[in-house]
């Protein structure tokens, strides 16, 4: 735990736990939350929960818990947030954290496809429907021409994107060894 | 990063005077139309060029990079740089981007919004030169469902299928309602534009319960909390059925995926038949079902009297190209 609190510099934790200092708590964005709603209660997932724990500074016990991968981003509760607080971009930054950490192993297995497709192809989702392409007349390829897979993989590389996963990738495998 | 969401609504006009009516624009397609439903790139392209514009497409564009940001998969430098060489490609040819995905609208708002907030946007843009684009952040960027309202005249005129008061239920989507609701036609809280367009074109507008809620869909949430995703995909299909609804129409391919995958996931008897606001416009203006719509794509078949003759060559069909 004392780890991540090395992660999250200073300035960082003071940047969110500020972004939430307006928070009164009312609890508007847990009532209009679709997973607050069905989310098993064992499990209960609350964005006025997640606020105040961030308001009581325990950033790395939410980095942890699978609670900051259970919002569903559609952002209901800041539009309808007094302050609007953008819980979103918080739990988007505590993802960030969390992920390279190590501690997100369940989600770095659903999302390790389809992240490697990108680098690769150019698209998160493989191409598909070949077949019903052709029969509505659309070209029966979807992918990049090669010079501009190559300029593209050169982006990924440039602005760190392939090196984050590699890393990522790497993390996580010495996880399962352990 | 973290920043103040204004609260304040544009007025429709001040919105509606931005939108293309005619002339040149670029599509961007996005992942899901080009992966499970290619219905939704061709009935853009086709119904665009009905209504009179000319519309581009290439084979450069990539990803919007949403989901893997959105996941923490991405710094945002990377996002920025994608949605950069996006936008460049789309310079190319137009000055106003129109994507058919709630998702890569959303991608494109977040990175034109905060470049020049957040920093970073003088490397951006070296990366970009280095790889030989130029870079082009004063693009406008457009729903495909906005444009069609904005042209509703044209498609009324053009109308070759009469609705006959079908009743037809609509979802805007999160992505477009939510995340940027100052840029939303109308009212974010209570948009109505797709509701307009839906009686202006002979159709009865159904109201159900929680309308605005999520469809359960995010970017990998159906695959990472399948249940508590299902669950609420359900509720929705349920307040959508007690309302008697005929047809649910959406803007999103995302939307639309969850809403038509849900009955072979669980319940059934909740599924109607679901169409994305270009295929609906498409099948409007009269293009076929199947040769032009790429209808039997869809897992819930959409059987509303509009489709009949589809319906009946669809069994077959389906078999040879559902692969």
């Amino acid at each position: 735990m004392a780890e991540l609190r090395e992660v999250l510099t200073k300035e960082e934790k003071t940047v969110l736990v500020k972004a939430v200092t307006p928070c009164l708590q009312c609890g508007i964005c847990t009532s209009s939350c679709p997973p607050a709603r069905f989310t098993d209660p064992k499990l209960y997932f609350s964005p006025r929960l997640l606020a105040s724990e961030i308001l009581k500074d325990n950033l790395d016990y939410l980095a942890k818990s699978e609670t900051i991968w259970r919002c569903f981003l559609c952002f209901e509760c800041v539009n309808l947030c007094p302050h609007s607080v953008p819980l979103p971009d918080i739990i988007l930054r505590l993802r960030e954290y969390a992920l390279t950490k190590g501690l997100s192993k369940k989600i770095y297995d659903v999302l390790q496809g389809p992240i490697e497709n990108l680098i690769k192809t150019g698209a998160i989702f493989p191409f598909g429907r070949i077949n019903l392409r052709k029969f509505i007349g659309l070209p029966s390829t979807t992918e990049l021409p090669e010079e501009s897979l190559k300029k593209l993989k050169r982006i990924f590389e440039e602005t760190g994107f392939k090196s984050f996963v590699d890393k990522l990738k790497l993390t996580y495998k010495n996880l399962d060894k352990v | 990063m973290i920043k103040f969401r204004g609260r304040y609504i544009i007025q429709a006009e001040d919105k509606l005077a931005k939108i293309p009516e005619k002339g040149s624009i670029f599509l961007y397609r996005g992942c899901i139309s080009k992966s499970k439903y290619p219905g939704i790139e061709v009935s853009t392209q086709k119904t665009l060029r009905l209504l009179g514009f000319k519309v581009y497409t290439s084979q450069d564009e990539a990803c919007c990079g949403g989901l893997a940001y959105f996941s923490g998969f991405m710094p945002f430098k990377s996002f920025t740089t994608l949605i950069g060489w996006n936008l460049s490609i789309a310079k190319k040819y137009a000055e106003n981007l129109v994507t058919p995905c709630n998702g890569c609208y959303a991608s494109f708002y977040h990175v034109l919004k905060d470049i020049d907030k957040k920093g970073g946007k003088v490397e951006v843009e070296k990366v970009l030169h280095k790889v030989g684009v130029k870079p082009a952040w004063d693009i406008k960027v457009f729903h495909v469902a906005e444009v069609f309202y904005k042209v509703k005249e044209k498609i009324i005129k053009l109308q070759k299928v009469k609705l006959n008061g079908l009743k037809v239920a609509c979802h805007y989507g999160c992505h477009y309602l939510k995340t940027f609701p100052e840029e939303v036609l109308g009212s974010a809280e209570n948009p109505t534009f797709m509701d307009e367009l839906v009686e202006l074109l002979g159709g009865k507008v159904v109201n159900y319960e929680e309308k605005h809620i999520c469809c359960g869909g995010d970017f990998f949430q159906p695959e990472y909390t399948p249940e508590v995703s299902l669950k609420i995909t359900e509720a929705k299909l349920r307040n959508i059925r007690e309302a008697e609804a005929d047809l649910l129409l959406v803007p999103c391919p995302m939307c639309l995926s969850v809403f038509d995958e849900a009955p072979k996931k669980g319940d059934k008897n909740l599924g109607l038949p679901v169409l994305h606001i270009s295929e609906f416009i498409g099948l409007i203006l009269g293009l076929d079902p199947l040769k032009d719509l790429g209808l039997q794509a869809h897992l819930t078949p959409v059987n509303i009297p509009q489709t009949e003759d589809y319906l009946k060559k669809f069994k077959s069909l389906r078999r040879t190209l559902h692969q």
